[in-house]
């Protein structure tokens, strides 16, 4: 017999990551390093190690636009981390900042392309295994 | 109306050796070990060096959120450079933040590596008087008593005197 969760343990995120001048965005490029640093940043700011600690998984990141998984008690840190963080030169040559495009606790519910739907749907399943308990 | 609860925190700073090349004497007197971490602060080392570095260590671990929440009360009332020992004063539901800021603090002034050591938390000032006050007359009437041990006495003991 298995048991389904009612309540997943995960949030989800929409995020843009963006110097907020178009001419600027249509050409650069940002890798996962600069994302994961931009992120980590942000949190270690807002909160220390505590932020430090947050666990973070990029479901799928393409240039500007990223899903990232939170565990979802810890997701009011997460936002107001985003929120209040604008990166220095020291990691990208302007100032970046952080649009939440979407935030939901279904992954269902994700704001995707056509050309996400492979790996969302590798996510979900993945998801779903992990929720089955025997 | 509701009334601000604070707590008060004695501290001591400790001086470790650093000095590698240090190494312990045969004869241990209490006074000698009692003594070993302790030391005068320089003068250099104001209130304001003490409050800036923990306020600094908040920043540094606890983030803007944990330095704006801990530090809204945080004071150091009182400081002795001769016994190093101070009373800080902050906010009741920050103790948690300000001892582990205190614990993660590694060097004063950024150049003198100390150790500070949290001795008593309480509700009152008055309190936390007292108490120093009884520590210091117990920490003199042990260093004043005669009790040096030779580690020479340990010498000969051989392996066979140890079969328990």
């Amino acid at each position: 017999m298995s048991i389904k969760k009612v309540s997943p343990d995960w949030y989800y995120f929409k995020l843009k990551l963006t110097s907020q001048d178009p001419k600027f965005d249509v050409d650069v490029r940002f890798d996962e390093l600069t994302w994961r640093r931009w992120l980590n940043a942000a949190l270690v700011k807002s909160y220390g190690i505590f932020g430090e600690s947050i666990e973070y998984t990029f479901l799928n990141r393409e240039n500007q636009v990223g899903y990232v998984r939170v565990g979802k008690k810890e997701k009011d840190m997460f936002i107001t981390a985003l929120f209040t963080y604008i990166s220095t030169d020291e990691l990208f040559e302007v100032p970046l900042v952080m649009n939440i495009l979407q935030e939901t606790d279904s992954i269902r519910s994700l704001d995707i392309q056509e050309d996400d739907k492979l790996w969302l749907r590798r996510c979900i399943e993945e998801e779903e295994n992990d929720q089955e308990c025997e | 109306m509701v009334r601000l609860k604070s707590r008060y925190i004695l501290f001591e700073i400790l001086y470790p050796n650093m000095d590698e090349s240090e190494h312990f004497e045969d004869n241990f007197s209490m006074k000698n070990i009692l003594l070993r971490h302790n030391k005068v602060t320089p003068e250099e080392i104001t209130n304001r060096v003490i409050i800036q570095d923990i306020r600094r260590s908040l920043q540094l671990n606890f983030g803007d959120y944990g330095s704006g929440k801990a530090s809204s009360l945080l004071q150091l009332k009182y400081f002795s450079n001769m016994t190093s020992t101070g009373i800080l004063r902050c906010h009741r539901e920050d103790i948690d933040l300000i001892l582990s800021a205190l614990m993660l603090i590694k060097k004063l002034d950024n150049r003198i590596p100390i150790i500070f050591n949290p001795v008593k938390i309480s509700g009152t000032m008055k309190k936390i008087e007292q108490f120093a006050i009884r520590r210091s007359h117990k920490l003199m009437t042990l260093m004043q008593k005669d009790t040096s041990v030779s580690m020479n006495i340990f010498k000969d003991v051989t392996v066979d005197d140890n079969n328990d």
